[in-house]
């Protein structure tokens, strides 16, 4: 059988799916980074709650 | 404190009087646009003021009238206003981001606004930046300070604090320091305007004004938030090499580095690493434009070297002592060289070489060792935040990255953290901030440059995130400030809060016949009325403070051959002193009736000012006078504990 020529995502929705996916890494890249970040600063960043809410 | 903001406005506008005056004669002004040259002018005026206080200074000119007369001859620069600038392209309405992000930077300058009002208190300031401008101010000019790593160091930039000091007090150099501290952001976000929006231009500035090492710098007399300001004058120049011909865009390469050069060792490093960066874009000009920017920099910065090298006959004190192969002389010796050899050694290896040489940033960001000072006063999480999104955005575009303005300004960034990682002893990550604003340029372009949608929620949030963490310790170093401005706190209270053995301090300052002080710690030096020597070990030879080498009577000798009148300094219990150290000394002296212990202080030592929960420590600060009437030791030539 012959497949067809032209766009192979006619509709795009592989493209968005690709799109979104990068989108949802980078968020969680984000994300892990500030949680990483947290954790070795944690001492600090309680300090500044503990005067916040002293 | 009208006199105060007067002598800092009036110093701010010169700075940009010399700036643009500069400026104006190297053809880098007309044309440009009015915020871009106003803010780079700021920046070359605060090395031209240096320069020339420098120079006052060493001929003992600086006293209240000239400073006063110098700021206000250099007015006449400003004339180079009526040059016409670069239409402004119309403004875009401001989007509620650029109101949050104005109203942030408003947030963060009245923070800096309030520690400006307050006493000084960072201990580095108080030690040197600030102490060596007051000394240098009430002396009427410039002394050679004989001490390594803080004394007998480039100080172009604590030269502008002695003439904010001689006009205006210690209120006009805090608010000198305030206002010396912004001008790199301001520089950068209109650098930024060049490749960006507002909105994006605005953020970069307002994280780079905000990361902690800037919060804790710049406010302060640390010099590293006023060195930026040089890179970004190379910064500008490698950028205009690109766009301009002829000479002047090398010689602005050449005057930052100078400058930076002429204001901490490091610059160097920096010095060469812009070399290297305009020879690359120089190409068959080379010769030409790398001479044009090595005499500049030789002018911008050579002075500080020549006046060590005529003190010591080291240019780079003590660095070059063997390798010059110096004789022993009154400030330094082979024992001397030896034992900074060793003790730069120990601090180079305070890391390994896979922190070092491999993983740098990330130890830095996540896991910093306490010896490169990252912890409360690091670069924030915004590079690690978006590198992936940046190293996308230079991997589409890394065919043309050479061609664009802003690679010789990375390869220079690139070349400078090497040298800087191999050459700058302990790679403390505040040592970064000069090069920061232009890694920041260089690392938001890359950003932008992967303009893709759904690269773009994840960089505001990355933005958001640092911006949160930078405010949270905005507000947090702001708040004994704070309270000092709006609280009945006195000088006296807030001081004794803030900086360690302050009470002694205010003791002794207090006392007659107090003529020069010994001083065992430093984080105090400036509020000392009296003159002061600092008797640290193996960064001086003039008073000899190494354990195991300290002798009770040459130790009396060399204190009284420097007027000594007073000791200041922690002591420790009797058990706990060790003999031929200062303290054992100190002891045997008095015991020969040489010294009398006058009051001692039990003293809480506060491990952050920030952060009190970081904990305290007790400590005994003792205070002793000379007795030269009671001492055996002087009639008799030793005491009797001479070993």
């Amino acid at each position: 059988m012959i497949k067809p020529r032209g766009h192979p995502d006619p509709s795009g929705k592989a493209e968005k799916r690709r799109h979104s996916a990068t989108e949802w890494a980078l968020f969680a890249w984000t994300v892990g980074i500030f949680v990483a970040y947290s954790i070795q600063f944690k001492a600090i960043f309680l300090a500044i709650l503990g005067q916040i809410f002293r | 404190m009208i006199a105060s903001l007067a002598a800092a406005g009036i110093l701010s506008l010169s700075t940009l009087g010399l700036g643009s005056g500069v400026l104006a004669l190297l053809g880098i002004w007309r044309a440009r646009r009015q915020l871009e040259r106003t803010a780079l002018a700021f920046a070359v005026g605060l090395g031209v003021l240096g320069w020339l206080f420098f120079w006052i200074g060493i001929s003992g000119g600086l006293t209240p009238f000239v400073s006063w007369s110098v700021s206000g001859l250099s007015l006449i620069g400003l004339t180079a206003y009526r040059l016409p600038a670069a239409p402004e392209p119309s403004p875009g309405a401001l989007s509620p981001a650029d109101w949050i992000l104005i109203a942030l930077a408003a947030v963060a300058f009245g923070a800096d606004f309030l520690e400006a009002l307050a006493p000084p208190v960072d201990a580095d300031s108080l030690a040197y930046h600030f102490d060596l401008a007051r000394r240098f101010a009430e002396n009427g000019g410039i002394f050679f300070v004989p001490r390594a790593l803080d004394g007998a160091v480039p100080l172009l930039i604590q030269v502008t604090y002695a003439a904010a000091y001689s006009m205006g007090g210690e209120k006009a150099l805090t608010l000198w320091t305030l206002i010396s501290g912004w001008g790199a952001s301001i520089l950068l976000f209109a650098l930024c305007c060049r490749w960006f929006g507002q909105t994006w231009a605005l953020a970069l500035a307002l994280l780079f004004q905000t990361v902690p090492a800037m919060i804790y710098g710049a406010g302060s007399g640390q010099v590293e938030a006023r060195l930026a300001l040089f890179v970004l004058v190379s910064t500008y120049g490698l950028i205009e090499m690109r766009r301009m011909e002829g000479w002047a865009p090398a010689v602005l390469v050449g005057l930052g580095a100078g400058f930076y050069a002429a204001s901490k060792y490091t610059g160097l490093l920096f010095l060469a690493a812009a070399g290297i960066a305009l020879l690359l874009v120089a190409k068959r000009k080379w010769f030409a434009l790398g001479a044009a920017c090595g005499i500049a920099a030789l002018v911008a910065g050579g002075q500080w070297y020549a006046w060590n090298f005529i003190h010591t006959g080291d240019p780079v004190f003590p660095v070059l002592f063997n390798a010059l192969g110096l004789p022993d002389g009154p400030y330094w010796d082979a024992g001397y060289a030896a034992d900074m050899k060793a003790l730069l050694t120990v601090r180079y290896n305070q890391i390994s070489w896979w922190q070092r040489w491999l993983a740098y940033p990330i130890v830095a960001t996540f896991s910093p060792p306490v010896a490169i000072e990252a912890g409360r006063v690091g670069l924030g999480p915004f590079f690690a935040l978006t590198a992936p999104i940046a190293l996308l955005g230079f991997w589409l575009h890394r065919r043309r990255a050479w061609q664009s303005p802003l690679g010789p300004v990375a390869l220079l960034s690139i070349i400078f953290y090497f040298l800087w990682l191999k050459f700058g002893g302990i790679p403390k990550v505040r040592h970064l901030v000069p090069v920061l604003p232009a890694v920041l340029l260089c690392f938001g372009v890359a950003i932008s440059r992967y303009d893709r949608p759904w690269a773009r929620r994840p960089v505001y949030l990355a933005t958001a995130i640092a911006l949160a963490v930078n405010f949270a310790a905005v507000v947090l170093f702001a708040r004994p400030f704070a309270q000092f401005a709006f609280s009945p706190m006195t000088r006296d209270a807030f001081l004794a809060a803030s900086v360690n053995d302050y009470e002694a301090v205010e003791w002794l300052n207090r006392q007659p016949g107090v003529h020069k002080v010994l001083a065992l710690q430093r984080q105090y030096l400036y509020y000392v009325d009296a003159p002061t020597y600092f008797a640290y070990p193996n960064v001086q030879k003039q008073v000899e403070a190494r354990a195991g080498k300290v002798r009770p009577a040459e130790f009396l000798s060399q204190i009284r051959q420097l007027g000594i009148t007073n000791i200041l300094g922690q002591t420790l219990p009797e058990n706990q002193i060790a003999p031929k150290t200062v303290l054992g000394s100190i002891g045997e002296l008095e015991e020969e009736g040489c010294l009398a212990e006058t009051k001692r202080f039990s003293t809480t030592w506060h491990v952050s000012r920030t952060l009190p929960q970081f904990g305290t420590n007790s400590r005994e600060t003792a205070i002793w006078k000379l007795t030269p009437d009671s001492c055996r030791a002087s009639k008799a030539g030793e005491p009797k504990n001479q070993p």
